[in-house]
């Protein structure tokens, strides 16, 4: 009797015992349970079809695991979020603050009139304070948001947002617009919503089985 | 704290499945011909149902040998319930929404 399994029995094989090597880490039981399962699949197409769902479900579940278990575990992940974090706020924080500072100090007359200065003093103070209790909860601390924290950071975002897209509207030029906004008003935006995606991808994780 | 979202439709496909003879233990391929489910789609509904409390597990020893064991799942208690009220829900959403589609 031939026992040597056929091509399409030895690919489910090999890509069910792939899927369950990716999964093994963190999820043994479902690991094993998705191994298993494919001997009492019949062989032959069925068998390679429930094997390559099995292996983009192990992907799929792989990858969400990876969303957290990089910023907890790695300090790479903290590197890079944190010239993200850089990169988002540094500019409409920076910016808006030295033009302010430079006009006050040299006596020059800046190029917008009061009620623009308040409005870009108040998004130059805002956008790092979001910045600092968002990556301060959710980065270094590694806490979930509560809804009044996640309603206080999306507040602040939205209030960056709308406030430096009313200053780049009256102050930028028209070939100057699209740059200014995506530099002080759609970056702190992106990096808030980033912040608190991975506080909501952290509570996924964390809640119990 | 966990989220509260509507079950999706191949969700819904499952838990219906899993309602019918809720006491009883049912194997992965097994749930995937009564479903119509790929391996793709009904595993991590399968986890994340596990994970919220919601469907218990076990191992089946193969009565032949050389065969691995099974596992196998069913609804908790708490399971049921949400199933219940999720397929109610839909049914009911699925009645307003032909309603509306009528007085279109």
């Amino acid at each position: 009797m031939n026992d040597k399994p056929s091509l399409s029995q030895s690919l489910a094989r090999r890509l069910t015992a792939h899927a369950s090597h990716l999964l093994r880490k963190k999820r043994a039981d479902w690991a094993d349970a998705i191994r298993n399962e494919l001997a009492y699949v019949p062989s032959g197409w069925p068998a390679l079809r429930w094997s390559i769902g099995c292996l983009f479900a192990s992907y799929i579940e792989r990858a969400t695991i990876m969303q957290i278990g990089t910023l907890k575990t790695t300090r790479l992940s903290r590197v890079a979020l944190t010239l993200e974090m850089l990169l988002c706020f540094v500019q409409p924080t920076g910016g808006g603050l030295l033009g302010l500072f430079s006009n006050a100090l040299f006596g020059g007359q800046p190029p917008f009139g009061a009620s623009v200065a308040v409005l870009l003093l108040t998004t130059s103070f805002v956008g790092p304070l979001g910045l600092f209790l968002g990556f301060n909860f959710i980065v270094l601390e590694q806490r979930s948001l509560s809804k009044r924290m996640t309603f206080v950071l999306c507040a602040l975002a939205a209030w960056t947002f709308v406030g430096n897209t009313l200053f780049v509207l009256s102050v930028a030029s028209p070939a100057s617009q699209l740059r200014a906004f995506v530099l002080l008003a759609l970056f702190p935006l992106l990096g808030a919503a980033h912040l608190v995606y991975l506080a909501n991808a952290g509570r996924r994780e964390l809640r119990p089985a | 704290m966990a989220r509260n979202r509507r079950p999706s439709t191949h969700a819904l496909s499952l838990l219906a499945i899993l309602t019918e003879g809720p006491r009883s233990w049912r194997y992965g391929y097994d749930l995937s011909q009564e479903t119509g489910l790929k391996s793709g789609t009904l595993y991590p509904i399968l986890m994340r149902l596990s994970d919220r409390g919601l469907l218990d597990s076990k191992w089946e020893a193969s009565p032949e040998r050389g065969r691995p064991p099974r596992h196998m799942y069913r609804l908790t208690p708490e399971g049921v319930r949400f199933a219940k009220e999720a397929l109610t829900e839909s049914s009911r959403r699925g009645s307003t929404t032909k309603l509306r589609g009528a007085h279109a």
